[in-house]
């Protein structure tokens, strides 16, 4: 049967779970040869992405993006936080920021697939939407 | 304009501007991994469903798309708009719809597209009702036998082939043979007879269809008929949805107990389109490239025409499906499956065609698995008499090839059936009311037309048929009592006799 990458990826984290030193380097280099056994190395790429938020996930962690106008503040960054542990129950937030004029104003989240639509240019065309009907 | 009108406006204005409030929902996003002719490869999207309506943020414009594979880290869907607009990247959001076509009255007599877009210019389809694209068919508690006859006007069928109301008709035959001419008499002749029409064109000619609807509003048909279309230059996903939307818009009409007619032309085009989908969406190819799941694309298609009982409203459905085949080839993957599911086909040849016998309905090859329970009981004393005068005539008249040495009761016979594939002949949007059928093969099969000379059979036919009009008593009678008794044959003979006297051309 074929192996799909978030199954190697969360084979991976099991392998690994409390090892340490020449332990880890020896299953990761077991798991390498297993790859290149299955030629499956060409989706080492995929691999990893599950396995970074598998990873970050067991340490209660998780990415997500802020995209927002103007560089937020220390509040925003906290509410925005608090939202994203609310929904997920992870304590915390890595924070790729990134600052986007054309949303306008307001902010857009990201984090593991889901999307909150905040920005000032999603409530005009809302608006617009409106008016037209 | 006024002050007043316009400070009303203004003020309408800032009202609605003042009670909009920003609502902000939290929404299941993918990204555009891949797009190729028509369909796309989403990456996420964790909460998609089958068949599920999803948006692409294209540049331009919101673009709209369904869900059709649900994979492990994305999803396969089909992209209705146009798909050169979206790029890699470009957000995609569910909507938590599943694919719905707009339905109801506002649709008889419109050209629209499989979402329910109108194609004719007439304006905005105006309905608020929806029904989905999918839906399961009615069970067998729901349903009842197929008993009323849907009368298509055309001699050879109706006396023939019956078909009835809930019955799902295959039309199959080789490219040019007149399959799509039967369908649309069919519509014609349903004027009058209770019956809503639903033309589905898949992939077919945009110029083709423009014809076929200024007949139809020639005839006084489009009142109470919805052509939907999916033109030969749509994408494949338009053309894969295509009878199913039609199939929704039927379904409107059923649920109000009502009787609808959906023709389908034609699914060889639907299967072809269906399997270019599953090839670009990576899912096995198998026999003639096509699918494993072809024959469930058809079936599940063609289980939701049916004939309901009173209890649920006693609507029906009856399907016409068309195909397609390649020279004659009954044998291919797409022609067999479908003669299967459907409860008879019609076989047109082209042999008969080119001998100018029109429609070119073989009468051995055709089949209507629901039989005389379809026919009135009138047209059923007929026809069954007929049925027999046809097999023997092909039969006779095969082996009369060989020699003139023939004794004079087979000579009778092929004298008859000479006249009966005469009878058969059948010009192009001239469809025949079924108590006028009646009156013809009662004289045909009672020696009344023996001394016709074959060739003038047609001329005789459409004298007699003028003459009917003119003392139409017998036709009355024929619609009240759907019966054929002593004293309505004693009037068609009488009616025969009458017109035969004003003739000069009769064998002596």
């Amino acid at each position: 049967m074929k192996i799909t990458s978030k199954q190697y990826a969360l084979g991976l984290m099991e392998a690994i779970d409390g090892q340490s030193g020449k332990e880890l380097d020896k299953v990761l280099s077991g798991f390498v040869a297993l790859l290149i056994k299955n030629r499956d190395f060409n989706r080492l790429e995929a691999i990893l992405d599950f396995f970074s938020q598998a990873y970050d996930k067991s340490q209660g962690e998780i990415g997500a993006d802020l995209v927002s106008a103007f560089p937020p503040t220390e509040a925003i960054k906290k509410l925005a936080a608090e939202y994203i542990s609310k929904k997920t129950g992870v304590e915390k937030v890595n924070w790729r920021f990134k600052e986007d004029k054309n949303i306008l104003g307001g902010l857009v989240l990201r984090y593991e697939g889901r999307v909150l639509d905040a920005s000032l240019r999603q409530s005009l065309s809302r608006l617009k939407e409106k008016i037209n009907q | 304009m006024s002050n007043n009108v316009k400070d009303y406006i203004i003020s309408q204005i800032k009202n609605q501007i003042a009670g909009f409030e920003a609502e902000v929902k939290e929404q299941s996003v993918g990204r555009v991994l891949k797009v190729a002719d028509g369909i796309a490869l989403v990456s996420g999207l964790p909460e998609a469903m089958m068949s599920e309506i999803i948006l692409f943020k294209a540049a331009k414009e919101e673009v709209v798309g369904v869900v059709l594979n649900l994979e492990e880290n994305q999803v396969g869907a089909i992209i209705f708009g146009d798909y050169m607009d979206i790029k890699e990247g470009d957000e995609v959001v569910c909507t938590k719809r599943i694919l719905e076509v707009p339905v109801g009255e506002a649709l008889v007599g419109r050209v629209v597209d499989p979402l329910g877009e109108p194609l004719d210019g007439k304006g905005k389809v105006d309905t608020k009702t929806f029904y989905p694209v999918e839906k399961i068919a009615p069970g067998v508690i729901t349903r009842a036998s197929v008993k009323q006859p849907v009368q298509t006007g055309i001699k050879a069928i109706d006396a023939m082939i019956p078909i009835g109301r809930g019955q799902r008709e295959l039309i199959i035959g080789d490219r040019q043979l007149g399959k799509t001419a039967i369908a649309i008499d069919a519509i014609i002749n349903q004027k009058g007879q209770n019956m809503k029409c639903i033309y589905v064109a898949i992939g077919q000619k945009e110029s083709k269809i423009a014809n076929i609807v200024a007949k139809l509003e020639e005839h006084g048909a489009m009142e109470y008929t919805t052509v939907v279309l999916a033109g030969a230059s749509k994408s494949a996903s338009l053309l894969y949805i295509a009878p199913y939307a039609g199939c929704a818009m039927a379904e409107y009409f059923l649920d109000k107990g009502e009787d609808v007619l959906i023709i389908y032309d034609d699914l060889s085009k639907h299967a072809v389109s269906y399997r270019e989908i599953s090839l670009l969406l990576r899912r096995p190819p198998g026999r003639e490239a096509y699918p494993g799941d072809v024959f469930y694309l058809h079936s599940r298609l063609l289980e939701r025409a049916c004939k309901l009982n009173p209890d649920f409203g006693g609507g029906s459905i009856t399907a016409l499906p068309i195909i397609e085949t390649q020279a004659g080839d009954l044998s291919a993957y797409i022609p067999t499956n479908v003669i299967s599911i459907t409860d008879g086909q019609i076989f047109l040849e082209p042999d008969l065609f080119y001998q100018g016998n029109r429609p070119a309905v073989n009468a051995g090859l055709s089949v209507s698995r629901v039989g005389s329970t379809a026919q009135i009981k009138a047209m059923k004393k007929v026809a069954g008499k007929m049925r027999l005068e046809a097999a023997q005539y092909r039969e006779l008249a095969a082996f009369a090839q060989f020699g003139s040495d023939l004794d004079e009761d087979t000579k009778n016979k092929l004298e008859r059936g000479k006249r009966l594939y005469e009878i058969f002949k059948q010009d192009q949007y001239t469809p025949l009311a079924v108590a006028k059928q009646v009156i013809v093969y009662y004289s045909l099969i009672n020696g009344l037309t023996d001394n016709v000379p074959v060739e003038k059979m047609r001329e005789f036919e459409a004298g007699l048929m003028k003459y009917t009009d003119l003392n139409d008593g017998v036709i009355k009678m024929i619609d009240d009592r759907k019966d054929l008794d002593e004293e309505i044959e004693n009037e068609i003979k009488k009616l025969v006799d009458g017109y035969k006297a004003t003739l000069d051309y009769l064998i002596k």
